[in-house]
Parts: structure tokens; sequence; C-alpha cells
């Protein structure tokens, strides 16, 4: 398992270190943005409300808006594909998996694999649902984390949905680059349509930052990635290299 | 080293084993009651697999050549019966050999004389 | 027996693949498969190894065994320490083997694999093949790219594996190698068995015929020169005279498979 770890590492501390960097620019920037669309707040008030530009001087509103809702929050499909799209078809690109394959059973290499994957993936999508909590709690701001352990489990369940979907895309094509585009292609595929009323389902993002606990979405949702996931393991049981 | 063996040669080489072999019982190297060294140990020694020794000492024996002793090992027993013939089929296949490389006869029955010369005398 | 392969058949759709190929491994044996590139070789080694999955044919292997692959590709973000490290975690492997052999190819274990020439890479994957601990040595042209001493470096030590009970299967093109290093041969054209046998049977049973150009004759042609050509045929079809015929004339001729 620790091959796994090593062969991800980058990857999981690439994704940390751009976040976290993005996270302290989101809360940094809260005043320059400000200024700039009270500058603009004519044409603002014909979009949004009236009432925006005040929402966003209270921090509560600022950071489920602007990080929950809109930078973690579109991020979190792609960091669950970035988490998975290279797990086996690197391997199969480069070679390796005629080593792997023919020094451990199929089913131990798959499950090492998912576990280490999945886990790092999990871990990082609860730090960043986190974050915000954590550095309010040593800072001066006043935050109120009654929604965030519904977004933190939305954003665990949304991520485990992309991660799936790439896996699978990553044990059925042979190079890395397919899994990659096609994980992107399902993802941009589903978010439009799902803009249609009754197939709003399929619109993960929705799902992603909306913060109604405990729905038939939550189940719903983690049933299709272990599907795709038991898929992924059946194909690969049978592949040939 | 007891002797060596060619493994790109076209005699295979459980035969050029036999050969050697019989060839040191001729010249005395080996006299009758000697033992030869154990299938594993002639295999290490000359590089080939311990099959191929064990084939050569089961043609030995077949012959007559060798002798089995159990918990002992081979021990020479002979020259052998059809040792004769397998020579002179040899002497045959040498002289085709040489008929293909357009040697003459009369250079050939040359040196069967020399060899025999001291027999017609004597 | 440790490999028993019967009627083993593997058809791609391009058409190339290997037909009833069949042969017996006993233990102490080393076995090779001998044929030009794309006959086949890879491919019966793979459905053995399990990457393949053969269309008919039974494979029986008892014992454990350890795979050279054809592509010798390693982790390339691995130091070569760390490679026998991770494969000493999937498998059982003799440490000071490996590392002897490392030493004596002269390959630095603090070496990144990625910097590694191809001959050094296949030299640092045959360390890990042949210290793991295993009844069967599976080896895919376990010489190619390696430069003369380290061909023979290897050739050696894949000839101490039978003295240890273990057995050998390993994949070549080079006629002469196989001479020196193995008891048996299958020698494969086009995907198909076309002799098989330990290499001092099949020495015996065939011979070389020369011919006037004009005459008929039944056999597998090895050389054609202007006034003469040369066949090897099986001993007891042999016409009249007949000359020793060296294992690489043989291997040649059935390979070449051009029958009269």
């Amino acid at each position: 398992m620790k091959k796994e770890f090593l062969d991800m590492r980058v990857r999981f501390f690439l994704t940390l270190i751009v976040m976290l960097s993005l996270f302290f620019l989101v809360m940094a920037l809260k005043d320059w943005g400000i200024e700039i669309l009270k500058k603009n707040q004519v044409e603002l008030s014909k979009f949004a409300g009236k009432d925006l530009l005040e929402k966003l001087k209270d921090w509560n509103f600022y950071i489920y808006s602007q990080w929950y809702g809109k930078n973690l929050g579109q991020f979190i499909p792609i960091i669950g594909i970035i988490f998975a799209f290279p797990l086996f078809s690197r391997e199969i690109e480069n070679g390796t998996i005629e080593y792997l394959l023919t020094r451990r059973k199929r089913s131990r290499v798959f499950s090492d694999k998912v576990t280490v994957s999945l886990s790092l993936l999990i871990i990082s999508i609860v730090i960043l649902s986190l974050l915000p909590l954590i550095y309010t709690t040593f800072s001066s701001i006043r935050f109120n984390a009654r929604y965030v352990p519904v977004l933190t489990l939305h954003a665990v369940i949304g991520s485990f949905v992309w991660y799936s979907v790439a896996l699978l895309f990553s044990v059925i094509f042979n190079d890395q680059v397919k899994p990659l585009l096609s994980s992107f292609a399902i993802l941009a595929i589903t978010t439009v349509v799902g803009i249609i009323k009754p197939l709003r389902f399929f619109n993960t993002y929705s799902y992603i930052m909306s913060a109604k606990g405990m729905t038939l979405e939550d189940i719903a949702y983690s049933i299709i990635s272990i599907v795709f996931i038991y898929l992924s393991y059946e194909i690969f049981k049978r592949e040939e290299f | 080293m007891w002797f060596y063996i060619d493994p790109t040669s076209h005699v295979p080489v459980y035969k050029q084993i036999c050969e050697k072999i019989k060839g040191m019982v001729i010249s005395g190297k080996l006299e009758i009651g000697d033992f030869v060294p154990s299938v594993r140990k002639l295999s290490k020694d000359l590089g080939v697999n311990v099959n191929t020794v064990a084939r050569a000492y089961r043609e030995l024996v077949n012959e007559g050549v060798l002798q089995p002793i159990k918990g002992e090992g081979y021990v020479v027993k002979g020259i052998g019966e059809d040792f004769v013939d397998k020579k002179l089929r040899d002497l045959k296949e040498v002289l085709f050999e040489l008929k293909a490389m357009r040697v003459n006869e009369t250079e050939i029955l040359e040196i069967v004389r020399e060899v025999f010369k001291d027999d017609i005398r004597g | 027996m440790i490999l028993e392969v019967e009627k083993l058949s593997k058809i791609y759709k391009s058409g190339k693949g290997v037909k009833e190929i069949t042969f017996k491994l006993k233990e102490g044996e080393i076995l090779s498969i001998l044929g030009p590139n794309g006959a086949g070789k890879t491919t019966i080694l793979k459905c053995i190894v399990g990457l393949r999955k053969a269309d008919s044919g039974i494979v029986n292997l008892d014992g454990d065994f350890s795979y050279l692959p054809e592509e010798k590709r390693l982790y390339r973000w691995a130091k070569v320490s760390q490679m026998i490290e991770i494969t000493k975690s999937y498998v059982d492997i003799d440490d000071e083997k490996a590392l002897k052999i490392l030493n004596d190819l002269r390959i630095s274990p603090s070496e990144k694999v990625a910097n590694l020439s191809h001959g050094q890479a296949t030299s640092l994957y045959l360390a890990l093949t042949l210290s793991q601990k295993a009844d069967l040595y599976i080896l895919d042209e376990p010489t190619w790219g390696l430069d003369p001493l380290s061909r023979s470096y290897i050739l050696e030590r894949v000839k101490e594996i039978p003295f240890e009970g273990k057995a050998v299967l390993y994949t070549s093109h080079i006629t002469e190698e196989v001479e020196k290093t193995s008891d048996g041969v299958i020698i494969i054209r086009d995907g198909k068995m076309v002799e098989s046998g330990y290499i001092d049977d099949i020495k015996e049973k065939y011979v070389a015929v020369r011919t006037k150009k004009s005459e008929k004759i039944e056999g597998y042609l090895y050389k054609e020169t202007s006034d003469e050509k040369i066949y090897i045929i099986e001993k007891d079809k042999a016409p009249r005279d007949f000359e020793p015929a060296n294992f690489s004339m043989i291997v040649e001729s059935l390979m070449r498979g051009v029958r009269s």
C-alpha cells in the first residue's frame, strides 16, 4: 500500500496546497472584493438583490457563499476526478501493470489502490470543508458553523461520485488522457442537463452546495458511487494486458 | 574438470559425455572399478542439466560401460559390447563428413593403411 | 511436473496468435521457446501468468512463478533500493541475492529507475525476478538489450536454477544462447509449434542432405547456392548419404519453414 501512496503523493499534496492557497486568498480579499462591487453597485442591484452587498459584509454569508458555494464547491467534482483518473490508466500506459499483476492478486491490487486513493480523497475533502471552522477558531471572526457538517457530508459524497466515475474510466481506457477528458465531459453534460427541473438530480453541483441535511440524494449518490466502483472491479478482474 | 563438452556441436551433449567417458576408459584414465562423479557433481562441473548427465549414465549402463551401485554411485564395469559397432558407425559418419569436404578416397585409404601398417607386417 | 500446457490457443482480432501449444516442464529443467519476433512467444507466457486469457486449452501450473515481462517497465520515481523494498512487500525476495546481482552488474541501489539505461533497467528487473523465491521462473527475452558480459552473467544465473530443483521457461530468438543454456526447446513459427523436445534429441532427429538443384527431395530448405541445395530432413526419412546437422541449421530451417 505504501507504493500506492507514493504514486499519489504529488496529486494529494498539490491539491491541498492549491486549495489552501485559494482559501486564504478568498479570506484575504473579502474587503477588496466588496470595494469593487461597491463601485458597480447600480449594475449589481440589477442582477442580485439590493442586499447582496450588505450580505457579503457578513462573514457567515461571505464564507458560505464564496467558499462552500463557489471556490471549494466548484472544485469538489474536479478533485474527485483528479484522485481517480490515473489510478489504473497510468500503470497500464506505463506498462508497470504487468509487474503488479504478476506479483499480486488482482483483487488485492484493486483494493489497495481504491483504499489509499479514497482515504486520501476523503481526508482532503474533510480538511478543506473544515478549513473555515479551523481558521475562524484562531482568528477574531465569528463564524456560525451550523451548516458545516451537512456541507462536509455533501462534499464527501459529491467527490465520491465523481471519483467513482473517473475510476471506471481509468479501468476502461489504456491511457491517462481519455479518463480525464471523459470524466470532465460527463461532468459538463450532467450539469447542463440538470438545469431542466425534473432532471435536477444529474446536476451534482446543486447537491454539493445545498445545505439540506439527510435527503434521499445522499443515499442515491452513495449507491451510484458504490455501483461504479463495483463495476470497475468486475471489469478489471477480466481485463487482459 | 574432467573434460569439456561443446553445447553447440551437432553431437548431442549426452552423447559427448558418453564418448568422453568411454574414451577415458580406453586410454586408462578410468580403470575398471573406479567411480565416476555423481550425476549432480558432473552436471555442475560441466554446466549442463542434471537430466542430461543422468541420460548419459543411463546409456553407459545400457552399453555395459557403467554399473550403478545403490547408495554409492556409478562404477566402471568395462568397455561395453556394442562399443565397437558404435565406433564403426562413428567412423562412417566422419567419412561422410570428409567426403562432403571433398576429401579423396585415396587420401583416406592412406590413413587406414598407416594405422594398420604394423598389424599387416606383424 | 511443474508446468503442463495442453493445446493452448489464442487468436487476436488481427488474426495473429498461437495455436495448440502443448508442452510439459519438469522440476530441474530449462525449457526455451525459440522463434522469430512476432511468432507468439510472449502470448504464450502471458497466458500462463494470467495477463491474458487463452481462447482454449489447459494450463496447469503446480507452484509459484516469478515473471519477467517483455516490456521491462518499473516505477520511474523509485530508487533501485525502493524497488527491492516494494517487491519484497508483494513477494518473497532473497535480499542478498538481489543485491549481489545488482552489485555484479554494477547498478547502484541509490539510482533512480528513471535514470537507468534500458540494459540497466533490464538488469534490475532480472535481479528482482531471479531473487524471488519461486518454483518456476518465466522469463521473456531475459538477455535482450544486455551487453555481452551481462548476458553471459545472466545465463549463468539461469543455469544455476535447476540445481535448486526449480525450473525455467524462457523465450529467445538467439539459437546459440538457447543451445548453451537449455535442456529442451519449443520452436515456434507463425504461432504454431514446428518442433519440440530435448535439444539432444532434436540433434539426433535431423540430418542435412545436399542435393543438386534439379533433384526433388522432401525436407526443410536450409540453404541454396548456385549449384546445390541443402535440406534438413528427419534422419529416418533421409534418402541416402546425409551429414550431421548443427542445431542452428536445424532451427533456422524449421523456423524458415520452406518445405519442398
